[in-house]
């Protein structure tokens, strides 16, 4: 926390705490991101395909499923709605008229142009930064209400995705139904209509999908595919960045907008910013982690007692609340990281991950970068042959790296290279890069 | 420019505002836009846009189809969405001369959020899967972003657009090219003595199906099933069409982008041209019209002709075109008849359709939904089950009479009242206030 004292302005006005958050959601991210990156299709969210049962592996995939699944992500939308916030502020302070709208979304468009680099250059699939673009446009209406109306928008959010699970779930067990029905047909005595050989014929789809074997030849064909030549590599994993953006947009959008409205909200009243007082953070703390933590044990139990066959376990389940399940216990443990600022017994960790979340951009891009090129076969052809546990290793040393180098680089330059490049774009005006740099200085917007 | 029909003494300040021409263009879109989406309504797929499945050859279907193919299909979507974009301008210049700070980008984007609700009832309540309103709501944000460009700049903008569909649609079908020639090399494979691995296998599949999906028989056998869905209950009808709607949605909003984004440049630029406000030369609409309905016609002609040719076989068409340019014969076209539309005007010698058009622009968002909900109780089984009963020629009796009745009731509405429904329900949604409704009670709370 040194360095505080030789910034400039701009630094030191920034919220250090908000930054430390950051550092620990983009490296928390990647935790849940790995098999993404190293498994390959279905086996990096199942388990069962590679019979993980009773090892470390399966115990790996269980904690992190039944913990931390979906908290980071939610941590970092929370900083970005208040990101939302603190930019226009501090731009209508600099600029007047409709100037602090119009930098407002040239950065929301340069960070689309960069996520779409994410998505179809870097061939991340999971991409999330076109989304905050897209939906952080739409946040910007929202962002002068009140604490309590914020609330009440996160709310609305999370029944609304929770619909949309429930109504996605109960289309396909109805699917089911249909086609079972049809199954036990006396086919003999009745000839089955058209309409009812598509209704079977997609409920045999679907069971024939989750069987071991079909899963394991999914698997093989992802594997020789990601392995393989760089033609055929881009072809199938652009068409899963396609997917990617634009099912997550339209189904998750929801998913994001419950964080982006609380982050706005905890903004607002000083919860994010630490100012709230111990019994809060007790609160959310004891509260989401007690009840999320719960909730997705019964969510994962089901699956594991089905073998993940997702047939039986859409057909055997009757209500679907992952988003529920997240969001208690993203809340959670976005109460238990704050008690921990508060204790002051972890100010070495906070002071740690700060240049990490000033960086979050360069960062979250590097991880792309770096261990698509550990996993992919234009790169080090990693892919698929680390088990489950030992991917993990990858996660450890990318956050060394990138823990180190966030520090010696912010020890010379004002900005990570990528933020330096995103401000630069938006303000479409070279940005000053190093530190104590005299001659840049005249450039530098504040 | 103002009409007697307009009663200019007793409006209001911010209608004598509006600039008139724009109001007109806009009601002959809005018009214009049904002849196209008729088909969405009434006929089945993949007969809505395919007279093969009928075999409708020689008839005056046909005739008819191959007209509004031929000619307006896409360039009122077009003329809209130049409307669109200048609207933007519009709406940001009128509020950045009288409020201060950031309120007019507030307002900005609260119309477009709530845009994009309305939208949603388009799309999930009155079931239209043809909805573009949500593309205008998402996109709009995006184009806030360039309006102080200058015209020149907003050109280029459009010409990448263009640029960037062209690509889209040829990258596309080679794909689908691409998958057909595998296949086929597949099939010609000696399988007595080499066995298929999986991935050819899926290859052969693929192609198979799509080879499948363009036989008569399999078409025939689509409308059927759709005729089905549209006509009978609420709840198959309410899962047919909106799904029809997501997967429309996902492909136009994402392959589609350039499309859109394309003419909200060309209206920004227009506008500040003034080409879109009749303040250009003859020379200058004369120049669009013969150049753009010369090249956009004849792309247009060329491209119906191959189709024709293939029978709509789409998988022969695929395997054997190698250039799409859709998107090129549109973009003529459009401008075409954009050029067209001013030169009327220009000549003085409609000026009497003008002001007819002018209320049902004024009037366009209420009369784009009023036609969802028209044409679906028309249409739809759960309203007077029409769905498919029509032939193509006569589903255009429909649009007649959508006319004509949107014509009468926006020129009667708007003698009583200052906006029409939905549009004042837009206004007192985005400033957060009722908005005054009727003409003659001028109170202050107007905002603008």
């Amino acid at each position: 926390m040194s360095t505080t004292l030789a910034a400039p302005v701009n630094q030191s006005e920034r919220i250090i705490l908000l930054d430390s958050l950051r550092g620990i959601a983009i490296l928390g991210i990647l935790l849940m991101n790995i098999p993404g990156f190293a498994l390959p299709d279905p086996v990096l969210y199942d388990p069962s395909v590679l019979n993980e049962w009773g090892t470390r592996d399966f115990k790996a995939w269980y904690y992190i499923e039944w913990f931390m699944e979906g908290s980071q992500r939610a941590l970092f939308s929370m900083l970005f709605g208040a990101g939302i916030i603190l930019f226009v502020t501090r731009q209508e302070k600099r600029v007047e008229g409709l100037w602090p709208a119009d930098y407002f979304l040239r950065r929301q468009l340069w960070l689309m142009v960069f996520g779409l680099f994410n998505a179809f250059i870097l061939l991340w699939f999971w991409d999330i930064l076109f989304h905050y673009a897209c939906l952080g446009m739409i946040m910007f209406a929202f962002r002068r209400l009140t604490p309590k109306a914020l609330i009440v928008g996160a709310v609305i959010s999370l029944l609304l995705m929770t619909a949309r699970e429930n109504v996605d779930a109960f289309r396909d067990r109805k699917m089911i139904y249909k086609g079972e029905m049809i199954a036990k047909m006396d086919t003999t005595v009745t000839k089955l209509t058209d309409e009812q050989k598509a209704d079977l014929g997609a409920m045999t789809e679907m069971k024939e999908k989750t069987t071991p074997e079909a899963k394991l030849k999914k698997m093989e064909k992802n594997l020789a595919t990601v392995r393989g030549s760089y033609g055929g590599f881009y072809e199938y994993q652009s068409e899963r960045s396609f997917r990617g953006e634009i099912n997550y947009l339209y189904y998750g959008g929801w998913d994001i907008f419950v964080f982006m409205f609380l982050g706005m909200a905890f903004f607002k009243n000083g919860v994010l910013t630490g100012k709230a007082s111990s019994k809060v953070y007790w609160g959310l703390f004891i509260g989401g982690l007690g009840l999320g933590l719960v909730l997705s044990y019964f969510r994962l139990q089901p699956l594991i007692d089905y073998k993940f066959n997702y047939f039986d376990y859409t057909k055997n389940t009757s209500f679907e609340f992952y988003e529920i399940s997240r969001t208690f216990r993203a809340l959670g443990i976005f109460g238990l990281i704050m008690l921990l600022y508060k204790s002051g017994w972890f100010k070495w960790l906070f002071a740690l991950m700060r240049p990490v979340g000033q960086m979050a951009f360069t960062n979250y891009l590097m991880q792309s970068l770096l261990v698509g090129l550990f996993f992919y076969g234009v790169g080090f052809g990693m892919y698929g042959k680390l088990t489950r546990f030992q991917m993990y290793y990858v996660v450890l040393a990318t956050w060394v790296l990138e823990i180190t180098w966030s520090h010696i680089w912010l020890r010379f330059f004002r900005f990570g290279p990528l933020e330096w490049a995103w401000r630069s774009l938006t303000y479409w005006k070279r940005q000053p890069m190093r530190k104590n740099n005299p001659t840049e200085e005249s450039n530098l917007v504040v | 420019m103002a009409d007697a029909i307009i009663t200019p003494g007793a409006a209001p300040v911010s209608q004598q505002e509006r600039i008139v021409i724009l109001d007109s263009l806009r009601g002959f879109a809005i018009l214009g836009i049904l002849l196209m989406n008729i088909p969405g309504f009434g006929l089945p797929p993949p007969a809505g846009w395919d007279p093969s499945v009928l075999n409708e050859y020689g008839t005056i279907n046909f005739s008819v189809w191959h007209f509004v193919e031929w000619f307006p299909e896409g360039t009122q979507r077009a003329l809209f969405s130049m409307l669109f974009g200048a609207g933007i301008l519009l709406f940001i210049g009128g509020k950045e001369k009288r409020v201060d700070g950031m309120l007019p980008a507030d307002y900005f984007f609260r119309r477009q959020l709530w845009l994009m609700v309305f939208s949603l009832f388009d799309v999930f309540v009155l079931l239209w899967w043809g909805d573009i309103l949500l593309d205008y709501a998402c996109l709009g944000m995006i184009m806030y972003s360039f309006r102080k460009l200058s015209p020149k700049a907003l050109l280029i903008g459009a010409g990448l657009c263009f640029i960037f569909m062209l690509a889209r649609e040829n990258r596309d079908f080679y794909q689908d090219k691409k998958m057909i020639h595998r296949g086929e090399m597949i099939a010609a494979m000696d399988t007595s003595i080499n066995k298929l691995t999986d991935i050819q296998k899926e290859r052969l599949t693929a192609m198979k199906e799509f080879k499948e999906k363009n036989t008569p028989e399999s078409k025939v056998k689509r409308m059927k099933k759709n005729i089905a869905k549209n006509t009978g209950d609420y709840e198959t009808l309410y899962e047919y069409r909106t799904d029809n709607y997501t997967n429309s949605l996902v492909r136009y909003l994402f392959f589609g982008v350039w499309d859109v984004l394309l003419f909200m440049f060309l209206g920004m630029a227009f506008f500040k041209m003034g080409i879109l406000t009749g303040q250009a030369s003859i020379k200058v609409y004369g120049g669009m019209f013969i150049i753009g309905l010369g090249i956009g016609l004849t792309l247009s002609y060329i491209r119906l002709q191959q189709m024709v040719d293939m029978d709509f076989n789409w998988y022969e068409y695929t395997k054997k075109i190698n250039f799409v340019f859709y998107e090129m014969s549109r973009t003529f076209r459009s401008i075409g008849i954009l050029g067209l539309l001013m030169l009327l005007y220009k000549s003085g010698l409609f000026k009497w359709l003008f002001a007819l058009m002018r209320p049902v622009g004024q009037m366009a968002f209420t009369n784009y939904l009023a036609q969802s909900f028209l044409c679906g109780l028309i249409f739809y089984g759960v309203g007077f089950g029409m769905y498919g009963k029509l032939e193509r020629h006569e589903v255009y009796y429909v649009v007649g009479a959508v006319w004509l009745f949107q014509i009468i009731y926006s020129n009667i509405w708007l003698h009583y009242f200052r906006f029409g429904p939905l549009e004042w329900a837009w206004r007192s949604l985005t400033y957060w206030k009722r908005q005054p409704f009727r003409k003659e009670k001028n109170s202050g709370t107007l905002a603008e």
